[in-house]
């Protein structure tokens, strides 16, 4: 029997280490607004690949990247445990960023994980030339270079899952 | 007393779709003018019955959706923690972050005073303008910030 779809939910998803990912699936259809606001910024961000993707709160940017577009992930902390239990490695050396690698942008002000994307292309010439596939709060998917997206990008992390 | 039709939300709005993480929804509130505004311009009561307004029913759109926080935020620019502890404790239904937000600035809440004082008059060699020898001007420090205080 199939189990009751709930506007708003939580997925059982866990880390490797069995510890749940608190996570929220809001399925509730976007408002006019926020139609609005994601063709602005399609049209703010031209350099920007703008995916073919809708606004929704289904998932967030860590949703993206941690959870397969699955379910939102709105937690610094959250993020953290993900990065420790699943077995991340951090990347000191930003020449050696390459596609697949994880990208965080950490407020300089609250320390706080804001935002995070997937590497989909890098310049092993030039490391500030990456690419990065990444969900924009709650409008569409971008491809768009590190700096040029609405979110802080003075702080940066690179992290890689190797095994 | 200014009704909220009066202020522009735009920064607000865009913040709320921008969102990832609670967090970065109340940096860019707080460094938001309009909020900075509305906590001037309303009263500790008006802004709560502002909040409890905007959260009787499902928003059904972003200006409704952010609203609620807007209010928690200009709340806690004003500085004062009952009224703030008060709205912390309020029922939303419809905004996830709202709990998480309002705890977070109920951790970090600083107390803050308003104090007038009398400061000397500084005088230009022109063009003279006809004033007091004195000017009073409104300054808002935090009590645990010496840095600030006179």
């Amino acid at each position: 029997m199939p189990g009751l779809i709930l506007p708003r939910d939580s997925l059982g998803l866990d880390t490797r280490q069995r510890n749940h990912i608190e996570n929220s699936l809001d399925r509730s259809t976007p408002t006019a607004g926020a139609i609005q606001y994601a063709q602005a910024l399609r049209r703010q961000y031209r350099t920007a690949k703008q995916r073919p993707t809708f606004p929704c709160s289904t998932y967030n940017c860590h949703g993206l990247t941690f959870a397969a577009r699955r379910t939102g992930i709105s937690g610094s902390a959250v993020v953290q445990k993900i990065l420790t239990e699943d077995g991340y490695e951090r990347i000191n050396d930003r020449s050696t960023v390459c596609p697949g690698d994880i990208i965080l942008y950490i407020s300089p002000i609250t320390n706080e994980i804001e935002h995070s994307g997937i590497v989909v292309d890098a310049d092993p010439t030039d490391p500030l030339r990456l690419r990065i596939l990444s969900k924009w709060g709650s409008a569409h998917e971008v491809i768009h270079s590190m700096g040029d997206c609405p979110y802080d990008a003075r702080n940066l992390a690179f992290y890689r899952m190797t095994r | 007393m200014s009704s909220q039709h009066d202020y522009d939300y735009q920064n607000a709005e865009a913040a709320f779709v921008l969102a990832n993480t609670p967090l970065f929804l109340l940096r860019k509130l707080r460094s938001d003018p309009v909020v900075r505004a509305i906590a001037v311009d309303l009263s500790d009561d008006e802004i709560m019955s502002s909040l409890r307004a905007a959260v009787q029913q499902k928003p059904t759109d972003i200006r409704e959706a952010v609203l609620p926080y807007l209010y928690l935020v200009a709340l806690s620019i004003k500085g004062k923690i009952a009224p703030l502890r008060e709205a912390a404790a309020i029922d939303v239904p419809y905004a996830e972050w709202f709990k998480y937000i309002g705890n977070y600035l109920l951790k970090s809440f600083i107390p803050t005073a308003t104090v007038s004082v009398l400061m000397p008059k500084i005088i230009l060699p022109q063009p003279s303008t006809p004033s007091s020898s004195t000017t009073v001007k409104n300054l808002k420090y935090s009590k645990g910030d010496s840095s600030n205080a006179l």
